[in-house]
């Protein structure tokens, strides 16, 4: 399997602070990777770079083979990778079902979008995609009237609609109810068959759920990597989390 | 045709033929002066449409938009000036428009030759505007200056041109403008302004009810959302930036000609921040909503200031201020809404329903708090 | 909105003679552009709201000094604190009848705050009339000092260069040197969680746009001398301060004082080449082009 995604020795600073200080990471087509790490270790940040919100200092990224360092928002986006925010980011003026078309693959550019009506196979993935995050029965409804969770499902549906080749997803459950947490790591594990994903989150119950290769950031690196078990053991990872009585589950 | 219909939803049709019916009518019977009144708001209403298709639906708060409305009236202006004053000779007995005369030029300017013909200069009332946005665009929305940058950077560009065109008084007729040049205020004439309004009314909800206008509106929702989901934000913006333009000159030139007075007013702040409230009053977002908030605004200026005119100014002040505060969807945003069923947070819909209910059952308590408490939570 | 340059009596000396007065006079334009900036970009870098009655404040600010001046026999001494307080309790009921409800929309507040404006001139129209008052400037200030060879330099002209350097240090040690700066610092950066702290950012923001509008009443007491007050005196000097925002950029005081340093000279200098109106389209180009480069300013906060 193709390496997808290549982070090499990325550096980024900010008002004199070095967030990431040579993270080094590499995905797999297909695999589903979970990014963990206290806060301030870089997660969003390592996001922002790949996902062109912000320059690098230094360092390379490397996406489906080419070397996309320093592209902006739209181009990344272009390129097949999608990310969701930790805020969920909606059209709240627009209902359920519109935010999800919308996003539907292609017709990008200004003169592609103004002749295009979808067609009947696009309408029936666009429900397909409601019934996926569980929000079919509100299709009518203005996304301002979503509660919190909905909201983040509803960016989820909204990314799996635009066919990405690459999700990131930014802390998915943040404000979730335990249940809302469930729902959302079944709808992760459907998701992680057609695409790959890269999920940073803090809850290490959720992650249990989910389980994957997991990769932890501390101070802007890369100090340990493996499956759930190798990671929960490893000393390095137990010192910052745990080694001055901090808990790990949000 | 059929497929053009087929973009309007079935009220908004009986509406529209019933509007249009009293329209199309009105100069048979009506008072020459009100025709003529109702000829102009139909201009302005034009220009309403175009500030509403940056502003409701893609966000884009432009207060300087009167910038190429004034465009398209000044080159129309000019053309019928200068062809009217070769014909017609002014009590300076020369060829020249009147204002050249009195500011000393002895014959037509080189660069102004051209604009003899109508033709010429109605192209050229298009062009300018059209290359002009398109530049402006190209420096704002590429960096993505938005909000109140954008607003105010517009504001300044349209006083800079109002200021431009007094100063250039030799050419552009400055502070008394541009006067006299035989209008077109035909019944005809009328026609084609309530003609052109109605293909305005068409192409702007072709453009917005797609998948076009969705995006447009995704944009003026999120805009961060929009450029990470692969938009090219900017790109978009510059699009209607610069359609808006056309259209809000096209009014212009209908305007000039129907009217047959055009000073720098018609290109300064003052029309553009009037254009907005039009749009805001009438419900922005909507379509008709621009054209009934003119019709209404402008209507009552002309009954309020034939009394006195601090009334006047007093209402347009206090009707920025309530309209924004109240009434943000404007009356056929709120009708819509009421229609649809949401809406019920609004302060205007909560005065109502605290108004019922003090003659009604117990009131419910807390709704006045409540539109403090999600301001504050929402910053 | 700025006397132009005498250029009769410039065109004898050399050159360079002409362009030093200009800068000269520069000083004085950009000492203005900063009094009358500076309430604004507090405004608007703490709340985030562009106030668009500013102009209209700055006249009711030179109005007061037209009453104290002219109808209560004070100088342009008192006049700028009683223009201070009167603006600033002008400010304090805008704050609270419009403002308070649409800190979230900043584009709804440049409307309601026009609307403020609007009501503001018909009102002093009402009480005042129409026509123009004439503030004078205290005779202790009449006259002018030499200044580089036989350059005249008005002494107030020195005076509003003082007092513009005051308000800024005033400023500064209010934002930056204070308890309650520290207060407004913190409401700025992360206003949630500042009134999760305990801190009432209601009270900061209303506190802040009443320093702020008294600033641009100091700004009218302190102009009516030079300008004729009318009620539509105001609206070029809101132009102007906008425009030092955006090109200064918001969040540090030394943005609003680059901006009104690049603006104040080149209007100057260019106005003196070509005149007034082409002076201020060059510097609205140049403005235009220079956002390009720095979106929000040259000391905004910049994208990385």
């Amino acid at each position: 399997m193709a390496s997808i995604l290549q982070v090499q020795e990325l550096v980024c600073k900010v008002s004199g602070y070095t967030i990431l200080n040579g993270l080094n990471l590499t995905l797999e087509e297909g695999e589903m990777r979970v990014v963990l790490g206290p806060n301030g270790a870089g997660k969003t940040t390592m996001i922002d770079m790949i996902s062109g919100r912000y320059k690098p200092f230094s360092g390379k990224i490397i996406f489906g083979g080419k070397d996309i360092t320093g592209y902006p928002s739209h181009k990344t986006s272009g390129m097949g990778i999608g990310r969701k925010f930790q805020v969920p980011n909606i059209y709240v003026s627009l209902t359920v079902y519109e935010n999800v078309m919308i996003c539907s693959e292609g017709y990008r550019s200004v003169f592609g979008s103004l002749f295009h009506r979808p067609s009947a196979k696009d309408e029936q993935n666009f429900v397909e995609i409601l019934d996926l995050i569980g929000l079919a029965d509100k299709a009518q409804d203005e996304a301002g009237t979503l509660s919190h969770g909905e909201r983040q499902w509803l960016e989820i549906g909204m990314l799996v609609s635009s066919n990405p080749k690459l999700l990131l997803l930014d802390e998915p459950t943040t404000g979730m109810t335990v249940a809302g947490k469930a729902k959302t790591a079944e709808l992760i594990k459907k998701i992680a068959k057609k695409h790959t994903l890269l999920v940073v989150e803090h809850d290490m119950h959720f992650i249990r759920q989910i389980a994957s290769k997991i990769t932890v950031l501390h101070q802007g690196r890369v100090i340990a990597e493996g499956a759930m078990h190798e990671v929960e053991n490893d000393p390095k990872v137990k010192e910052i989390y745990l080694g001055k009585g901090a808990i790990s589950n949000a | 045709m059929k497929q053009v219909l087929a973009f309007f939803p079935r009220s908004g049709l009986i509406v529209g033929a019933v509007i249009l019916a009293f329209l199309v009518t009105y100069p048979f019977y009506g008072a020459e002066f009100r025709v003529s009144m109702l000829g102009m708001f139909l201009c302005f209403a034009i220009f309403a449409m175009s500030v509403d298709l940056i502003w409701g639906f893609t966000g884009i708060l432009s207060l300087g938009q009167a910038v190429y409305f004034g465009m398209g009236a000044y080159f129309v202006a000019l053309s019928l000036k200068i062809s009217y004053a070769t014909v017609n000779a002014t009590r300076y007995g020369g060829t020249l428009p009147d204002f050249m005369e009195w500011n000393g030029l002895t014959e037509l300017p080189q660069f102004m030759e051209p604009l003899k013909n109508i033709y010429f200069a109605c192209a050229m009332g298009l062009l300018f505007p059209l290359v002009f946005s398109f530049i402006f665009g190209f420096f704002t929305f590429k960096r993505h200056i938005y909000g109140v940058y954008c607003a105010v950077i517009t504001l300044a560009e349209a006083l800079i041109l109002e200021q431009g065109i007094v100063e250039f008084q030799a050419y552009t007729g400055g502070f008394n403008g541009i006067t006299e040049y035989g209008h077109f205020a035909t019944t005809g004439f009328f026609m084609v302004i309530l003609a052109i309004t109605v293909g305005v009314v068409i192409l702007v909800r072709m453009l917005t009810y797609s998948r076009f206008g969705t995006i447009l509106k995704s944009i003026r929702d999120n805009e961060m959302r929009a450029e990470f989901m692969g938009f090219e934000v900017a790109n978009y913006k510059m699009f209607v930036f610069c359609v808006s333009s056309i259209i809000a000159a096209v009014a212009g030139g209908l305007y000039a000609a129907w009217v047959g007075i055009v000073s720098f007013l018609d290109a300064g702040p003052g029309l553009s921040l009037e254009s907005v409230i039009w749009v805001a009053v009438g419900g922005r977002g909507t379509i008709i909503g621009p054209v009934i908030g003119t019709l209404l605004v402008k209507g009552a200026e002309f009954f309020l200031s034939e009394k006195l005119q601090w009334i006047w100014q007093l209402f347009m002040g206090a009707l920025f201020i309530l309209v924004v505060m109240i009434a943000p969807d404007g009356i056929v945003g709120s009708i819509a809404n009421r229609l649809k069923g949401k809406g019920t947070d609004t302060p205007i819909y909560k005065a109502l329903q605290s108004f019922k209910n003090m003659f009604g059952s117990r009131a419910v308590a807390g709704s006045s708090d409540k539109s403090t408490s999600s301001a504050s939570d929402k910053r | 909105m700025r006397t132009r340059c005498n250029t009769a009596t410039d065109l004898v000396p050399m050159l360079n003679d002409a362009i030093i007065s200009q800068v000269m006079n520069g000083f004085s334009i950009v000492a203005i552009l900063l009094i009358v900036s500076l309430g604004l970009a507090i405004i608007f870098g703490v709340a985030g709201v562009i106030n668009m009655a500013h102009g209209e404040f700055i006249m009711i600010g030179a109005y007061t000094a037209a009453v104290v001046q002219n109808f209560l026999g004070g100088n342009t001494f008192i006049s700028i604190p009683v223009a201070f307080v009167v603006v600033a309790a002008v400010g304090v009921l805008v704050e609270r009848t419009v403002i308070r409800f649409l800190y979230d929309r900043p584009l709804e507040t440049l409307l309601a705050t026009w609307g403020v404006g609007i009501v503001c001139q018909v009102l002093i129209k009402l009480i005042f009339g129409p026509e123009l008052y004439y503030v004078g400037a205290p005779k202790v200030l009449d006259g002018a000092f030499q200044v580089i060879g036989n350059l005249p330099f008005s002494y107030y002209r020195l005076f509003l260069i003082l007092v513009s350097i005051a308000l800024l240090l005033i400023t500064y040690i209010l934002l930056y040197r204070t308890d309650f700066g520290l207060k407004v610092r913190a409401v700025r950066r992360n206003r949630s969680i500042t009134g999760c702290l305990g801190i009432d950012t209601a009270r900061v923001d209303l506190v802040i746009f009443a320093f702020g509008s008294g600033l641009a009443g100091i700004a009218g007491a302190i102009v009516a001398p030079i300008k004729t007050v009318s009620p539509t005196m105001g609206f070029p000097y809101a132009v102007d301060a906008f425009m030092v925002l955006i090109l200064g950029g918001v969040g540090k005081l030394v943005g609003v004082f680059a901006g009104s340093v690049v603006i104040g000279e080149s209007e100057t200098v260019l106005s003196f080449i070509y005149n007034n109106v082409i002076g201020q389209m060059l510097v609205f180009i140049t403005i235009v082009v220079l956002i390009r480069i720095w979106p929000r300013g040259l000391f905004g906060y910049q994208e990385r």
